[in-house]
């Protein structure tokens, strides 16, 4: 995790309210998981960025260091992580992630 | 056209009177081969071919086709080995069950083979398979390049479609438990048997067409193979197979499965003529036992560096016992989770195989996805996000190093599961 990086990821992410580091991209998943939050995020109507971590080794693995987090999806609201696949899924399912995405959209 | 279609009455006649006359396949194989070579590219093969049966056409009617078959293998190159297996394995009688290619499948592989003849097309594919195939049984090598030599997906399904209606039903006793294989959409079940000649044949039945299909290319590939090159044979040659297309990625895990099926109990049907036979040997000529169990275990430890090196294909309830038995990624996910968050209810469940094909997922990797369900009270007054956090540090070894890459995480706590039992 090179400081460049870091920077590089703390800037994008302060740059775009709702971020997914996923396998694919939002067209184009490449795994059931990263769909999953792809389809979830879609029904929600909220504008959001995807990152393929697939297309680059030094952010995949960079990105697993950055959220402490080990696989993909990664979601980021506000800058900050969420959670992957289950967690965004659940968060859905109990109306939490509406919610959390409301108040990060107003502010 | 009408010199093509003399050709075919000419070898038809020919065949029908052959000592294979049982089987109508050789007249319809190579009548769909002469059909092949009719279009203006084949002129050269097609000349050599009116030559062959007329030579054919002269020579006594049984046994003609194997007396003028070494011209016909003169007179073509790659199409020559296609169409000599053929004729093999339908005079082969070990085989349990003469698989024959479609006369489509045919067609289209000597069209592949003289553009590799002509231009060296798929140069790729051919120099990788080169590599790999060389440590299969040859049936399966060959298997191998027949598919390789099809490029059409759509000839390769059928192909395959082709081996399952060949497929020698299996006896009802033997669709037991201990021949399923596991991790497979449809229902599949593999009997290993062993002949005097220490080779290994397969029988398998399954439900469902097209894991039929796979099942019997195993079969073809694999019987009448000694134990040894059983177990070396490695996933590979299924992506040189190339059926990717054809086959989902829960279908292709499956037929991964039963190839580790197959190696799993033919290792334990070896194991088992070994033991008696040491033990015969024992008791018959005190002698001789010295050397023989000592031979005996030269192979066991064979067999065990063999499997060692190779990827492991054991599950942890296998009933071999030696030094050399493979922990599973599931079992060492299950120990620690134990000691680390003392659950009172633990499920780990490899899903892999809805995942196998997977982009950013090595092919012929195992036990990359995991289905896990923790109930801890460690989990009380945690957030999900601690509380799949909690989980990830405990299995932190695996998801970096271990080749795990996914693992979908149920996390509650002992009140939320009896609450969510009581509405």
């Amino acid at each position: 995790m090179t400081p460049e990086l870091k920077e590089a990821i703390d800037k994008y992410l302060s740059a775009n309210k709702v971020v997914l580091f996923m396998k694919g991209t939002k067209m184009f998943p490449q795994c059931g998981f990263s769909n999953t939050c792809v389809q979830v995020l879609n029904t929600l109507s909220v504008p959001y960025e995807t990152v393929n971590i697939l297309e680059d080794e030094s952010l995949r693995q960079g990105m697993k260091v950055y959220s402490q987090w080990p696989t993909f999806p990664q979601l980021y609201i506000d800058g900050e992580f969420f959670g992957g696949c289950d967690i965004t899924l659940e968060a859905y399912n109990s109306g939490e992630l509406k919610e959390v995405l409301e108040k990060a959209m107003c502010s | 056209m009408a010199a093509t279609r003399s050709i075919t009455t000419t070898i038809a006649t020919t065949h029908t009177s052959s000592s294979v006359s049982d089987r109508p396949s050789p007249s319809r194989v190579v009548s769909a081969a002469a059909v092949a070579f009719s279009p203006p590219r084949y002129h050269a093969q097609l000349g050599r071919l009116r030559a062959w049966s007329s030579a054919a056409a002269s020579s006594s009617s049984v046994g003609g086709f194997s007396s003028s078959a070494p011209f016909f293998l003169g007179a073509f190159a790659d199409s020559i080995m296609l169409l000599g297996m053929v004729r093999v394995r339908i005079s082969s009688s070990s085989s349990s069950s003469s698989l024959r290619f479609r006369g489509l499948g045919l067609q289209a592989m000597v069209a592949e083979s003289r553009s590799v003849q002509q231009g060296r097309s798929s140069g790729s594919s051919s120099s990788t398979s080169v590599m790999m195939t060389e440590l299969l049984p040859k049936k399966l090598q060959e298997i191998v390049k027949m598919f390789e030599a099809v490029p059409d997906p759509r000839s390769k399904y059928e192909q395959l479609l082709h081996y399952a209606k060949q497929l020698k039903p299996l006896g009802k006793e033997y669709l037991t438990p201990e021949n399923k294989v596991q991790g497979c959409v449809s229902q599949v079940w593999v009997r290993p048997s062993v002949k005097e000649d220490k080779r290994f044949y397969f029988e398998a039945e399954s439900d469902s067409l097209l894991t039929k299909g796979l099942a019997a290319l195993l079969v073809e590939g694999l019987s009448g193979s000694t134990a040894q090159e059983i177990l070396a044979v490695t996933p590979d040659f299924i992506q040189a197979l190339g059926l990717n297309q054809s086959l989902t990625p829960s279908r292709s895990n499956g037929f991964l499965n039963m190839l580790k099926l197959m190696q799993k109990k033919t290792l334990q049907l070896y194991m088992e003529l070994e033991a008696t036979s040491s033990m015969l040997s024992n008791s018959v000529i005190p002698v001789q036992t010295s050397s023989s169990s000592d031979s005996s275990k030269d192979t066991k430890t064979d067999l065990h560096k063999m499997l060692e090196s190779s990827p492991p294909v054991f599950e942890k309830n296998s009933t071999m016992n030696s030094g050399g038995v493979v922990t599973t990624k599931k079992a060492v996910i299950e120990e620690k989770l134990e000691e680390a968050l003392t659950p009172t209810e633990l499920e780990v469940e490899d899903v892999s195989y809805r995942h196998a094909g997977h982009s950013g997922v090595e092919r012929g990797a195992t036990e990359t996805h995991f289905n896990v369900k923790v109930v801890s009270e460690s989990f009380e007054g945690r957030s999900l996000l601690k509380r799949h956090r909690l989980v990830y540090d405990v299995l932190k070894d695996e998801l970096q190093t271990g080749g795990v890459h996914a693992l979908s995480l149920i996390t509650k706590t002992p009140r939320e599961v009896s609450a969510a039992g009581k509405t």
